[in-house]
């Protein structure tokens, strides 16, 4: 079998009912990870959270790219223009992504790695 | 926040520290009940109502406020955050049942099914989720939900074709499903059979009585095995219907 990591990765619009689409996809995702219900519901909030922001900042498009192994989902963020993912974060934001994922990283891009684990 | 502001939150903080007053925690409570509301709203749809979760995000603000520490130069909303949606997880994890989530689209899914063979008869073509969500007052979200569900055999369909011989799951439980067990009775069957014209008729003599698979009746009349499969469900649906007025 290969083992190599896939990225299933989704383009959004800056339009705010695109979400829905971003909260299955993530959901599928979590769920090929065998995350329970409940830790499928933290990462579409996690999601819903970034995609927020970034369309409080200045409504660039929203790449998530998501990694998915047993126990383990990696979620990768960057704006379309290169802005900061968390540009438009509220004082809420990086709080409620902290405590729901197991590890939030700034990279040198702007860009936002996101690591939830069982 | 501003550096002033960020001053006066901890001023209220260390007044409260110094006194215990009551009041002044109050007061703290009261300016940051907005970060309750915010986070309760996010656990929403979980199948835990939204007033439950407001009064565990409040009580968790209460605890957030009495135990934070201005010293330690951290902004309230970073510290009371984790706080409160650990008590809500907290919450679900002790109170809730943990079928919660299948169950609500456990629930959800007979009305869903329903509406989906309504609007296909009544508009004959299958209808879109938002139609689903509109007939059920879900949101077309959850309709989504509960379809994929299903699809991943999360939720079993009873209609659900299990064979090549396109025999559905709600054959095989038969004789443990009360639409069945009514069948039994002659008079309600010969009733419910008043409901369907000749072909309808036909194909449940052939495949209920002559115990012919759908691929052998669809042969038979000449139509795809797919026909016969939606035939059936809109039999089954219309037999239904007509016990149910009885």
């Amino acid at each position: 079998m290969n083992k190599e990591k896939k990225t299933i990765e989704i383009r959004l619009p800056a339009v705010g009912e695109h979400a829905r689409i971003l909260r299955l996809a993530s959901a599928g995702a979590a769920d090929a990870c065998g995350f329970d219900v409940d830790m499928i519901e933290d990462v579409k909030v996690i999601v819903s959270e970034v995609f927020t922001s970034i369309l409080e900042a200045d409504g660039t498009d929203a790449v998530f790219g998501f990694i998915p192994s047993p126990g383990k989902l990696e979620v990768h963020i960057r704006t379309g223009s290169g802005e900061p993912v968390l540009k438009g974060a509220n004082e809420m934001t990086l709080p409620i992504l902290q405590a729901l994922a197991g590890s939030v990283e700034s990279d040198d891009e702007g860009g936002l790695k996101l690591v939830i684990e069982k | 926040m501003t550096e002033n502001n960020h001053l006066n939150e901890n001023s209220l903080f260390e007044e409260y520290k110094q006194t215990g007053n009551i009041e002044i925690r109050n007061a703290i409570v009261e300016k940051y009940y907005y970060m309750a509301k915010v986070l309760a709203n996010k656990f929403l749809n979980r199948g835990v109502e939204y007033d439950d979760l407001l009064q565990v995000a409040s009580l968790a603000l209460v605890k957030a406020a009495e135990r934070f520490e201005p010293s330690m130069q951290n902004k309230f909303s970073t510290f009371a955050t984790p706080t409160i949606i650990g008590e809500i997880k907290k919450y679900f994890r002790d109170k809730a049942s943990t079928i919660r989530m299948p169950r609500k689209y456990y629930e959800l899914y007979p009305a869903v099914k329903s509406a989906y063979e309504t609007l296909s008869q009544e508009n004959d073509k299958p209808p879109t989720p938002e139609e689903i969500a509109d007939m059920t007052g879900n949101t077309s979200e959850d309709v989504i939900q509960v379809l994929e569900m299903v699809r991943s055999g999360n939720i079993t369909s009873l209609d659900e074709e299990f064979d090549e011989e396109g025999y559905s799951r709600m054959e095989a439980v038969g004789d443990e499903d009360p639409a069945f067990e009514r069948l039994e009775t002659r008079d309600l069957y010969e009733r419910a059979m008043e409901a369907l014209d000749e072909n309808e008729k036909r194909v449940v003599e052939m495949r209920y009585v002559m115990g012919m698979s759908q691929k052998n009746i669809a042969d038979e009349f000449g139509v795809s095995q797919m026909y016969i499969s939606r035939l059936e469900k809109k039999i089954y649906y219309k037999m239904r219907k007509k016990l149910e007025s009885n």
